[in-house]
């Protein structure tokens, strides 16, 4: 097959917007193969030497038109339908999605409810940052710590096993409520499991914070800057870690937020490690809403649902942070039983934009950790990694944990 | 006063007649309308003066009506919960508006995957490939 039909056969490319007389050397793709829904990425590295000099992206390798799909069900269906855009934050996008609805119908959910709604959402965000913490540990080589890490995930899953009888999906929300309540004879359980892992993840973050091993692979790499991050509106923990202090859950409280206190964590740098530092020190902050939350619970009783009869014509925005940061949702309704127009807006959207300010001027050995640190829901599968050579016409195909490990030792 | 208000009063002596429509909720939500033409300076108006995060741009089909553009922007962290979104109504026959995604970086990947998914045209974008569609996928017009 002679390289015409090959193009033909693949599709036309559009270059990438680079000029290839002034920058000699490689263009490394990543991607595009990626679990999550909006954001299956394809990453096009311009390498000179070790350094990336520029860096494009394209996604849509996974869309799966959600948004269309929601408009053509009903309100309880759509609720099935909005759990299943994520795997890792799919209480997040139903929290978000009933909230939203809520505002439509100007629904108002009893007090117990708002509580477990709360609690599910913070043991959400403990897994969904130990996962993170994991595979960035083991992308940097520590592959110890990312076994120590997901023991810990592991004990969350046990304890969102025991709420939800479920690991992930816990399909706990419903529109006016929740579908399941917590067990009175449950909450002691919890609470031994929590201060448990509380007090070994404590003495994580302190090992993560201090190890001279991450701290030389993780800091000043990947600087964000602060005016660009502020431009490119990034969210969550991106945002953060760069010291713009927003969190959907102080600014626009939703569930319980409003009557539980926690701190906002943030950092300066906004480097990888200073990400890192973020989502771990946030992880003990979640921790404390859940005593919190399970210690609201034992003592109020009542209704975990109410009754909805119509949605009158409206519109609402609704936003919830989610593990990775600012989820929005807009519905607007018409009436009947089915929405009108549905817009998802997840967190990465915004935050995978950042990825490619953070490459540049970058170690390539760097960009897996790079990539990963904004947690892009990404990380989650290896896929394959396609090295070409503009020139010679020279392929290699390797998997990202190989490139990683063939970069465990940076070189300097 | 609060932001809400001087942002509206803003809005209002800058925009005058083209301040069409003023919609508000108890959850300090407000959706204003104005004419497509005036929307660079009203974007301008909201990310520069008064720190607003463009965190959206969605776009309702209306059939023959047209579309609605909703342009979303946030202002929580500086005032609770406050949510301001500009809408404006561009025909079927031209669904073309002008680009804002110089002004607000935000928006260039919003105004990409519209012209991807719902064929609007944003005239003046800096870079207006595909982002969900393949870049081969041919251009089509709106039926």
């Amino acid at each position: 097959m002679d390289k015409k039909e090959k193009v033909k056969e693949k599709g036309e490319w559009t270059k990438l917007k680079l000029d290839n007389n002034t920058i000699t050397g490689y263009t490394v793709p990543i991607g595009p193969f990626h679990p999550a829904l909006l954001e299956g990425e394809f990453f096009k590295l311009k390498v000179d030497g070790e350094r990336v000099v520029d860096a494009d992206i394209k996604l849509g390798y996974n869309y799966r038109g959600i948004m269309k799909l929601a408009e053509s069900r009903s309100y309880w269906r759509d609720l099935y339908l909005v759990e299943r855009v994520c795997g890792i934050c799919s209480h997040a996008h139903t929290t978000c999605y009933t909230r939203t609805v809520e505002m439509l119908g100007k629904i108002e959910v009893p007090d117990r409810a708002r509580f477990i709604r709360t609690l599910v959402a913070e043991l959400e965000r403990i897994h969904s940052h130990l996962l993170w913490a994991g595979i960035g540990m083991e992308l940097i080589g520590f592959r110890t710590l990312f076994m120590y890490i997901w023991r810990e995930r592991e004990h969350v899953l046990d304890v969102l096993e025991m709420i939800s009888g479920n690991r992930q999906h816990y399909a706990m929300n419903t529109i006016g409520g929740v579908r399941r309540d917590v067990q009175k004879d449950m909450i002691p359980k919890i609470m031994k499991k929590i201060s448990e892992m509380k007090k070994s993840l404590m003495k994580l973050v302190e090992v993560v914070v201090r190890d001279p091993i991450i701290r030389n692979r993780t800091v000043n790499v990947g600087k964000l800057d602060k005016d660009i991050a502020r431009k490119i509106c990034v969210v969550g923990p991106v945002a953060r870690s760069v010291g713009i202090k927003i969190d959907v859950r102080k600014d626009d409280p939703y569930a319980a937020y409003e009557e539980v206190p926690f701190d906002i964590v943030t950092a300066e740098d906004g480097d990888v490690f200073s990400m890192v530092e973020v989502r771990l020190r946030e992880v003990i902050e979640s921790v404390k809403i859940c005593e919190y939350c399970l210690d609201v619970l034992t003592r109020i009783g009542g209704d975990i649902r109410t009754e909805i009869s119509e949605f009158p014509v409206n519109e609402a925005v609704g936003r919830v942070e989610a593990p990775r940061g600012e989820l929005m949702y807009y519905i607007v309704s018409n009436g009947t039983h089915i929405p009108e127009r549905v817009r998802i807006r997840t967190p990465s959207y915004m935050n995978d934009y950042a990825i490619l300010f953070m490459l540049k001027d970058q170690a390539l050995a760097d960009a897996p950790i790079i990539i990963a640190a904004v947690d892009p829901c990404m990380a989650c599968t290896d896929r394959m990694i396609h090295i070409e050579d503009a020139k010679s016409d020279k392929k290699e195909i390797i998997s990202v944990y190989e490139l990683s490990k063939r970069y465990r030792r940076k070189e300097k | 006063m609060s932001i809400a208000d001087e942002i509206r009063e803003k809005l209002r002596e800058t925009l005058k007649d083209d301040y069409l429509d003023e919609k508000s909720d108890e959850y300090n939500r407000f959706y204003i309308r104005t004419h497509p033409n005036r929307i660079r300076e009203t974007v301008k108006l909201l990310v520069d003066e008064f720190d607003g995060r463009l965190i959206s741009i969605s776009a309702n089909d209306l059939g023959f009506e047209g579309f609605d553009l909703v342009y979303h922007f946030d202002f929580s962290h500086k005032e609770k919960s406050l949510h301001i979104a500009i809408k404006v109504r561009i025909p079927r026959s031209n669904p073309s508006i002008d680009s804002v995604a110089d002004i607000a970086w935000s928006a260039n990947w919003a105004e990409r995957e519209l012209m991807d998914l719902m064929g609007i045209k944003f005239v003046g974008h800096p870079d207006p490939r595909r982002l969900f569609l393949p870049y081969a996928w041919p251009s089509e017009e709106v039926a």
